[in-house]
């Protein structure tokens, strides 16, 4: 298929078409945020399609484009109900209308993520790595950690958010605990679980316990770390947004509730999409740091 | 004195509480300067012999002499190549060489260091793999540059365990022939383990035949360095020493048929 005739560049015209050119009775904002949209999406895919040349890319633009004009044509044909499913327009122009609440939601959502994640790696870390190394703590606190850890952190999360002097320190700490102990108890199973033929060459080198841990299996295992890092985020995500649900006064959870309680779909749809932006933002950092930081694999 | 001295060195595993005496009271004792082969089919116990030399396995009776002091684990007077190419794997190859470097104790700034290390590097003939990792070197490659690791921790005595049994064999005599140079140009005590018959007699002083547990024979090999593989295989030196290695070695295979032995 050549770069400018396929089905992914024929969907973005019916969609730029169906934008300025189908007639509607029901409310439409401004289109400008919805074409911004919609053009970016499709310079990304030519961007990518003349780089890799991959089919998939035209797959994905063109199921994209598909979705957008179903969603378009519903609403404007008027077959859906305007408050339940908005119109594209308008949920992007939500985008424009409340940027500055909708980014002091992502700042806020951030720095609590960052805190919990950020304390979570580093300390499942560093004690996972002395854990791991020394038989007698790893088989006491391995037992202990089994039993603690499989407890989803969205059911205490109400309770923690009722115990806590303010609801940073609390959705900080739901995000710890969601991350802390999969990154503990994953550092315990590498530690111990490593490469002997590593340890063994390291030992003849008669290398020293501290040496051993950060300059030996810290190293090592980073890959590992560093992969394990989106799903870790994902997780974190899903425990803040729900700690945001109960108790937040800012954030992106908060910017979906609130607007739910005044049944402003859409403005929770916008919000939705949103969350869905920033997620994909930082797993794209992730993989970018982890290809800067491991040259060796 | 000697070197190394190993007395009434036992040695038994216990796994699963089964017994098994992996070395019988061993006695050897090695020179300054020397390079000995100990040479044997698997499962006689000679890697273990080198894992308890490493300090890696304490002896369960006798003990090992090191200039006279006892070996209590790993040390800086002794370094190890192991047959498993062992580097480090998120360091490059000079970087592999500078960690041991830093390993000998000795204090360097590190423009150094990294001098050392090239000059490491370079007489293992591989100065342009300095900033390759091991990922993307060859086996004999990466061997050489465990050579050179080993050679940067200033180590008087080396300790090989099989290092080049995973290597093709023509490049497997490149490098056989390459460390007899080196390891003779640096004046190391080399204790070198193997189960090629033509390996131990192209690089020993002596070589040292064991059976399972056991040392069966200590041959000295008088034939003048350089060797050159070539030039050794037509010597009545060379198939005569050949000819006892063998009964020597598979007199004893002979009678271990049915367990797994790999020549």
């Amino acid at each position: 298929m050549s770069i400018l005739v396929n089905r992914a560049n024929i969907a973005f015209l019916i969609n730029i078409f169906l934008v300025l050119f189908l007639k509607t009775d029901q409310e439409v904002e401004s289109p400008i945020a919805y074409l911004a949209v919609i053009v970016f999406a499709e310079v990304l895919f030519l961007v990518k399609y003349i780089k890799d040349r991959r089919k998939s890319a035209i797959d994905i633009a063109f199921i994209t484009f598909l979705f957008l004009g179903i969603w378009e044509s519903a609403y404007k044909l008027g077959f859906t109900h305007p408050v339940l499913v908005p119109a594209p327009e308008n949920v992007f122009y939500v985008f424009i209308e409340q940027k500055e609440l909708m980014l002091a939601g992502v700042v806020s959502s951030l720095v609590l993520l960052a805190w919990g994640v950020g304390l979570a790696v580093i300390l499942g870390v560093f004690l996972g790595l002395f854990t791991g190394w020394i038989p007698r703590l790893r088989e006491a606190v391995v037992p202990i950690a089994n039993v603690i850890s499989p407890i989803p952190p969205l059911v205490y999360t109400p309770y923690v958010v009722a115990v806590m002097p303010t609801f940073k320190i609390a959705s900080i700490f739901v995000i710890f605990s969601a991350v802390f102990w999969p990154t503990f108890q994953t550092m315990i199973a590498r530690v111990s679980g490593m490469d002997p033929k590593i340890i063994q060459s390291a030992k003849v080198m008669n290398v020293s316990t501290p040496k051993m841990l950060f300059q030996v299996i810290l190293p090592y295992t980073l890959p590992d770390i560093i992969g394990g890092l989106p799903g870790t985020l994902r997780g974190a995500f899903l425990c803040l947004t729900g700690a945001e649900l109960l108790g937040a006064t800012s954030g992106l959870g908060y910017f979906v509730k609130k607007f739910s309680d005044y049944a402003d779909y859409t403005n929770v749809i916008a919000g939705i999409v949103l969350m869905g932006i920033v997620v994909t933002i930082i797993d794209v950092l992730v993989k970018k740091l982890e290809s800067s930081l491991i040259k060796w694999k | 004195m000697s070197k190394i001295e190993i007395r009434n060195l036992s040695f038994t595993y216990e796994d699963n509480h089964q017994r098994f005496e992996a070395l019988k009271k061993i006695d050897l004792s090695i020179r300054e300067g020397e390079f000995v082969c100990i040479l044997g089919p698997s499962g006689c116990g000679k890697s273990t012999l080198l894992t308890v030399l490493e300090g890696l396995e304490k002896s369960t009776d006798g003990e090992i002499l090191i200039d006279g002091e006892k070996v209590e684990g790993p040390g800086k007077n002794r370094a190890v190549v192991f047959q498993h190419y062992s580097l480090f794997p998120w360091l490059t190859a000079r970087d592999n060489v500078i960690f041991g470097i830093k390993q000998s104790g000795k204090k360097y700034t590190r423009a150094e260091r990294k001098e050392l290390a090239d000059g490491y590097l370079k007489s293992v003939e591989l100065e342009e793999a300095a900033k390759k990792y091991p990922s993307q070197l060859s086996g004999g490659m990466q061997q050489r540059v465990a050579i050179a690791r080993a050679m940067a921790m200033e180590a008087d005595i080396l300790l090989m365990d099989e290092p080049f049994g995973a290597i093709d064999p023509k490049l497997r005599q490149e490098l056989q022939e390459f460390f007899s140079k080196l390891s003779k140009e640096k004046g190391k005590t080399v204790l070198f383990v193997t189960h090629d018959i033509d390996e131990a007699i192209l690089l020993a002083d002596r070589i040292v035949v064991m059976e399972p547990g056991k040392i069966r024979a200590e041959i000295p090999v008088t034939i003048p360095y350089p060797r050159r593989k070539e030039e050794l295989a037509g010597t009545d030196d060379y198939r005569k020493l050949h000819q006892k290695l063998i009964s020597l070695f598979h007199n004893r295979v002979a009678e271990e048929i049915g367990e797994e032995v790999v020549l």
